[in-house]
This record gives C-alpha cells, structure tokens and sequence, in this order.
C-alpha cells in the first residue's frame, strides 16, 4: 500500500508539473478572440434576421430540458436586450476586458438562451456553451488584452499548459465522438443521409455535376467519418498538424458551402486553433512585420511554470472530463437505434448524421362527450418547432401533455391523448416512432427507458440510384 | 518552418476556395438556362413544366374570370334573375378554376416574402380570410364604386366576397346591432331590394377586379411578358431562386396546400375533427357557405394537387413530382402518393349528397373515411417526399443546423 502510494505521488506530482507548465500565450488569445468575436457575430445574426423574434418570442410553447423547466424567456425587450448584451460581451471577451467577469456572464447568458427552447438544440452552440465555461476558469484575458494593458502587473506572456489541454481534450471530444457517430451500416454502407442530400444539390456550381453520382455520396460518407474520427490525431502530431488544420478549413469550406449550417464551420475552425503550436500567431506575424518587430518575436519563449495546480482542480477537471466522455456514450444503455429512439442523443455529438422527418397528430379521445378529435402540433407550435418536435419522442411527450391541460382546461377532464406519430430515418418508409396505443396522458418523461418509443424499421435506407441512368441507357439504345 | 509552412498552406487554400466560388458562380450563371443536370433528369425541365402548369392554371381561370366580369356586368344592367343566375353560374366556373390554381400558390401568387413572390393570391381568393360585416359596411358606404376597392382588405373582396354577394339573398347584416350602420338604421333605411342592387353593383366591381388581377397573374408567368415560367426553370446563382432545391421547396410548400387548408380547414374543421367546433358537424364553417360549391373545391383542389404530381396534361401525363420520385429511385413513394390520391379522389366522390353540408350531416363515416385518406397523403409527404427529396416543411425560419 505504502510502496503504491510512494510510486503514484511521484507521479501526480509529474502530472501536476506538466500541467503547470507554461506556454506562450498567442494560440490561445487568437482562440478566445476567435471565440468572442463569433459569439459577437452569432448574436447580431440572431438580431439582423430576425431569429429573437422567431425564436424567443412568436412561439407561445416552449420544449424544457429534462430538470430547466423553470428556465423562462424573457419578454420580448428584455430578449432582444440580451442578443445584444451577447455582442457585446462577445466583443469583451475577445478583447480581454474584464475578462473573468465577462466569461463567466457571457457563459450564463449564452447557456440560458440554449435553454430556453430544446427545439433550437445545436451540437454546436453546445460546444461554444462549453468552450465559455472553461474560458472562464482559464486566465486567458492577461495577455494581449485590454485587461492587461489597463494593469500591466497581471499580464502574462505564458498560460498554464493545462489551458492548453483542456480546450483540445473538449474540442477532441466533438470531432472523435462525431466520427464515432457515423460508424453506422447507414452512414458507411449505405452513404445516407449523404445521398439524400448530395442528389438534392446536383445544381450546385462546378462540384454539383458528381453528385447524382452513387460514389460521390459513398466518399463524402467515409471521407466524412474518416475526417471526424482521426482529424484529432493529425492536429496533436506536431509534423502533421499544419496540413492536418489545411484539412480543417477544407472540410469545413465545404460543409459550409453544402449546407446550411449557419456559424458551425467557423466555430470549428476557430476550435481547433487550440491544437496549433502556441508560437503560431507571433510567427505568423513576423512574416508581416517589421524588422524590430521580428527580433522582438524571437525573444527567448517563456520556460517558467505556474502554480502548482491544486490536487482537487485537477479532480475537478478530470471529473469534467470524464463526464464528457461518459456522456455522449449514455445512449448505448437504452439499447436499439439512438437516431431513432433519440434517448441520449443530445449532448452526445451527433453532427449531422441523420434525415429524419415525421408528422404528429394528437388524437384526443373523451370517451365522456363520445368525441374524437385531431390535434395538430401546428396549433401551438411556429413551423420550425413542429419540424423538430416530429422527430424526437420526448418533445411529442411534453406536448402531448400541453394537448391534455387545454382540454382539461375546457372541461373534458377525462381525455385520452395518443399520437401517430409516422416518421422516416433516412428515406425509409414512413413507421410509426410512438405506440399510437398508449395514452401519453400519465407517462413522465425521465431518464429510463422510454417503453411507448417503438422499436426502429428494419432494413437498409432509400437507395437513390443515380437519376442519369434511365436517360443514358435510352441515349445508349437509341445510338 | 513549420510555421511557416502552415501560414502559406492556409492562403493557397484561402485562394484556391476564393477561385472555386468565384469561378462556381460564374459557371453557374453560364450554365443556368442548360437545364440538364449530370445525372440526365433534367430538374429544369421539371420545373419548367411546374410553371408551364401553373400559367395553363391561371389562363383557364383568367377565361372564366372574363366570362364573370361580363356576366357580373350583365346583372347589373338587366337586374333580371335569369341575369343573376348567368352571374352565378359564370362565379362557379371561375371558383372551380381559382380552385385547380390554389395547389399553384408559388411565385407571383405567393406571400411577398417568398422568391418572385408578389401577393397575388389574396386579392383573387383570401379564404379563409373573409369578413361579412366588412363587406356589408362597404355596400353600405358604396365602397364599390371607388377607387378603395382595390386596396380594401381582402377580406371583403375577391371570389369569396363574391360568392356571398351573389348568392346570399337575405337583406340582413352580419355586424352587431351596436354597429352604427345598425343602431343608426341606415342599414334598415335602404330596403331589400336596394340591397340586393347593391350586392350585384359589388359584384359587378368584384368581377372586373378579379379579371384585371387575373391578367396580372398570367402577364407575371406569361413567356412573352413576365416570364416567371422561365424563372423558375433557370434557378441557380443570381436567379429570383438561388438554387434548383429553392425553386422546388417553394412548389413543394405550395404542394402542402392539401394539409392545412384542404384536410384540417376545409374539411377537419368543419367535421368537428379539429378543435374548435363545439357540436359536430359544424356545416357553418364549410368553405362555401352559399354556393355550397365545398365539396367541388375539394374535388378542384384534389385536381390541381394530381397536376403538380403526376403532370399536367390529360391523364396525368406530363411532368410531375412522380418524375423526379421515379428518376432519383423511389418510385414506391410516387406510386403511393398516386394511390393515396385516387383513395381521397375516390372517396370524395362517393359523398353522395349534393352538398358537403348534407354530407357532414348523413355520412359522417364517409367524411371520416374521407379525412383519414388526407391524412395519409400529407403523412406521405411530411415523411417520404421531404426526405427522400431533401426538401423543407413550408414556411421554416432559416437559422443555423448542424
């Protein structure tokens, strides 16, 4: 016992050096000023086109998180105040100006819009919800910032390499479990949802011609996986991080210009700048400035350490860590298909890898007044709501219940309320997602396993054959 | 070195995607009228053939609309019955036309918030937007006779402001007695049959109104004119729709006119389906309430949602979404929504009442029986046809996705 405890205090006392390490601060001032700035831009999107309003305040229904059912918008002055303090707080952040204050505040701000509605539910402004949280414990704002400039006593030229480690091991994190996420029969064997929407986009400039193409989807589906799940290795290894971050913003160019995944690919290419060597921003800028300017950039790196990390921070971060590699896995307790079932698909990094629509009617039954009636999502929800709730069994349950109160409210105290609910996952035939037998009238939503979910359609997905071949095997019989 | 390496992978990089987009959208612009894309289907075509339909659409209509706006005219100045009943007679053609049209609610004839759109739907027909009292202050105020009218709320204007003033021959109002119209009795004051001119002199402006909103509508698709027709087909960079998958989510929202309006307004609602209707049937909600034409806009309705999906010419043939099912491979899904129509058809047609009224009233397992077949069409189409098309339920705000 004593002989163990003697071998592993060496070692955590090792770990804690290595964490306390220093590296030269550029890397990561261009990652929180990259990270400010997007939050920023993110903010006036919502208020320049309008998605406050959209999203905040035309919807008279809002789906809770399971335990945020107390989370509440704001009247509608009060939402539009908010975007705009996000921009500027975003702005804040990326210049380091009341740095800890402002991280944490834009952290709550930014994680209390996500909760508002689960059907504005992103992976990415998950990752950004995150990635502000660490930011706040990190000392990032004491170097080229404004915070430094105002009290030049606190500037730091190095930060801890934990800082360091801890945003790769998050932003590690959602690449690998996103390529893990596409090691499915459908996504490598089948090529969807990357069919469907590669044969959606055939009039797409240049690159659109190859897309009716059956090999076209089955590369863009592995070399999508293959990205994801191994990009991280390349970015970690010193002699092939720069080409593997040319693959980066490669990737994500063309993700952006495929779909319409809005600030997603900037904010990944923003992320992955914490795997770049620390010196990368101050060798950049030699090649850009002045003589003086270059000596000065070839001043000797800093070698020092910083504080010794204290024993229960590093439990702290290793229980943050262990939580966000434990997390994305919870789906695998429920058994069955997860992009059908969806228990344990959020929080789990499952960037798109699915094509799935439904359609949800309500059917309410008062054996009392012998009425039958069809209720559609569509009476209380906007467009975008009734979209995501048609998918996803525990929305249609916290709606279903919203369906029972309003007629509980006119009287009809003995409502029955089951659902057809009729969806498809990647070009399947439409099949029912939710027992239309069960009244959803007394289940509670929670953590176990949902028994009124019906089991996924067997079978592969739609095969979308290449629409040239009938027009060219004509052309080839008439020739 | 490294370092260095990497700042001049990133600016080839940022260079070589710079010239990919810049040359893209030239190539695009180039190429935008070819039509036919890699894979042989040729997408334009199809879209070209959407609009070809909804312009064939509108002539139909806009040749019944002249024959109202003569025969509306006729009531006027003969004000015999036998005038009056040619009126209403030239009213139905034009409903059931307007009808066939309404499945056709993309480009000009939608909201202006849409690609190419320019409102033109809602001054021919704003059902369900209708208001009687509006209408009857207007008779009152002999709005008809002035300029206003044609930028009065379309809620006392168009095909449905014309039905009621055609066909609804009682003399009262449907404003409150508080109204002044009512509590001043100058409404009293004018007398059934000074309303009953009234009614035809509204109907007569109705008419011509709806004819000239007619000619707008052609002239917008017409080739030699606004040529939306050509529009639709060359979508692509720097077209009114930026891209062929715009252009076929804005015919596919329209498509989506059997769901909201047909099977929950028009029929759910007033079958007691939908909440809302306390005692079911509630016949006071049909979509024609004094032509009792409901269930011929079913059947037109019906009609206009086979041309957009198996083509627009006789029998089907033609153009149509079963094309393009058929051509990226999911011919199953076309032969279903074919199907799945002819059971709606088929159904509709065994209402044997003359009214949807009657039928609401004696066949209520044949309205069922008839909704449940909807239903299955628009399940089709919010699960199979979205998906396997990589197409948008109507109306969705844009915002960010991953």
């Amino acid at each position: 016992m004593t002989e163990r405890a003697s071998v592993t205090r060496p070692r955590l006392e090792a770990l804690a050096d290595r964490l306390a390490a220093v590296k030269p601060a550029g890397a990561l001032v261009a990652f929180r000023v990259a990270l400010g700035l997007l939050v920023s831009v993110s903010a006036l999107r919502f208020l320049a086109y309008g998605w406050v309003d959209e999203l905040f305040v035309k919807p008279t229904f809002f789906f809770t998180y399971w335990g945020f059912g107390w989370v509440k918008p704001l009247p509608a002055a009060g939402m539009h105040a908010l975007f705009v303090g996000l921009a500027v707080l975003g702005v804040c952040f990326a210049a380091g100006f009341l740095y800890r204050a402002v991280a944490l505040l834009l952290f709550v701000a930014f994680a209390y819009v996500q909760l508002l509605d689960v059907t504005n539910w992103l992976n990415h402004y998950y990752l950004v919800s995150l990635l502000l949280l660490l930011s706040a414990t990190m000392p990032l704002g004491r170097a080229a910032s404004v915070d430094a400039w105002l009290r030049p006593q606190t500037k730091l030229d190095a930060f801890p390499a934990w800082c360091t480690y801890l945003l790769r091991f998050q932003v590690g994190i959602v690449y690998v479990y996103a390529g893990l996420a596409k090691a499915t029969s459908d996504w490598l064997l089948h090529a969807e949802p990357l069919n469907i929407w590669l044969s959606a986009r055939t009039g797409m400039p240049v690159i659109g011609a190859i897309f009716d193409e059956r090999w076209a989807a089955y590369a863009f589906s592995w070399a999508g996986f293959l990205f994801d799940t191994f990009i991280v290795a390349f970015l970690l290894w010193k002699r092939t991080r720069a080409y593997a971050y040319v693959v980066v913003l490669f990737f994500h160019a063309m993700t952006f210009l495929l779909f319409p995944i809005g600030l997603f690919p900037f904010i990944m290419c923003a992320s992955a700048l914490v795997f770049m060597s620390p010196t990368w921003p101050s060798t950049a800028l030699t090649l850009v400035s002045s003589p003086r300017a270059r000596a000065r950039a070839r001043s000797p790196l800093p070698t020092a350490s910083s504080p010794r990390v204290h024993p229960a921070l590093i439990a702290v971060a290793a229980s943050f860590c262990l939580l966000q590699l434990l997390i994305p896995l919870r789906h695998h307790l429920y058994g069955g298909n997860v992009l059908w079932h969806e228990q344990g698909m959020r929080f789990s990094w499952k960037v798109m890898v699915r094509e799935k629509n439904g359609s949800i009617t309500y059917i309410v039954e008062s054996q009392r007044a012998h009425r039958t009636w069809y209720v559609s999502p569509h009476k209380y929800l906007t467009d975008r709501q009734e979209r995501e709730l048609a998918t996803q069994p525990d929305l249609v349950l916290q709606l279903a219940h919203r369906v029972r109160d309003d007629f509980h409210a006119q009287g009809h105290d003995d409502v029955t309320v089951r659902v057809e609910a009729i969806v498809s996952l990647n070009g399947r035939a439409g099949a029912p997602m939710i027992d239309p037998s069960v009244d959803l009238v007394p289940i509670e939503d929670g953590l176990t396993k949902a028994s009124w979910i019906l089991p996924e359609p067997q079978g592969p997905p739609i095969h979308l054959r290449p629409a040239w071949s009938a027009a060219r095997l004509a052309s080839r019989s008439g020739s | 070195m490294l370092a260095r390496h990497t700042l001049s992978s990133l600016l080839v990089t940022a260079l070589v995607l710079a010239a990919c987009k810049r040359g893209g959208a030239e190539d695009a612009t180039s190429s935008s009228s070819g039509g036919v894309d890699a894979g042989g289907f040729d997408k334009s075509a199809l879209l070209r053939a959407f609009g070809q339909c909804a312009l064939d659409t509108y002539r139909d209509f806009e040749t019944s609309a002249v024959e109202l706006d003569a025969s509306a005219a006729r009531a006027v100045t003969e004000g015999t019955p036998a005038a009056s009943d040619a009126a209403r007679e030239s009213w139905k053609k034009s409903i059931d036309a307007w009808q066939r049209a309404e499945l056709f609610g993309f480009g000009p004839a939608a909201l202006t918030t849409s690609p190419g759109g320019r409102d033109l739907r809602d001054p021919i027909y704003a059902w369900p937007l209708l208001n009687r009292c509006v209408i009857d202050q207007q008779l009152l105020d002999k709005v008809y006779d002035k300029p206003e009218l044609a930028t009065a709320l379309v809620n006392s204007r168009g095909l449905g402001a014309a039905e009621y003033l055609l066909f609804y021959e009682g003399s009262d109002n449907a404003c409150p007695a508080t109204a002044t119209m009512n509590s001043s009795g100058e409404w009293a004051a004018l007398g059934a049959v000074e309303i009953a001119t009234r009614k035809r002199a509204y109907a007569r402006a109705i008419a011509a109104d709806t004819l000239a909103r007619s000619h707008e509508l052609v002239a917008a698709w017409d080739p030699a004119r606004g040529n939306f027709v050509a529009k639709l087909a060359s979508a692509g960079p720097g077209s009114v729709f930026v891209s062929q998958q715009m252009a076929f989510n804005a015919v596919s929202n329209a498509f989506f006119y059997i769901d909201d309006f047909v099977k929950n307004m028009k029929l759910g609602k007033p079958a007691g389906f939908n909440p809302g209707c306390a005692a079911p049937p509630c016949v006071a909600d049909v979509e024609s309430p004094w032509a009792h034409r409901s269930k011929e806009h079913l059947k037109n309705n019906l009609v206009g949602f086979d041309r957009l999906l198996r083509g627009c010419q006789a029998d089907g043939e033609g153009l149509g979404w079963d094309d393009l099912l058929t051509a990226v491979g999911d011919a199953a899904l076309a032969k279903k929504l074919t199907a799945a129509l002819g059971v709606s058809r088929g159904l509709l047609d065994a209402l044997k009442e003359p009214t949807l009224e009657a039928d609401l009233v004696t066949d209520a397992a044949g309205v069922k029986a008839l909704y449940d077949s909807l239903r299955v069409i628009v399940v089709l189409l919010k699960t199979e046809f979205i998906s396997v098309l990589d197409l948008e339920l109507p109306k969705r705000v844009e915002g960010d996705n991953d």
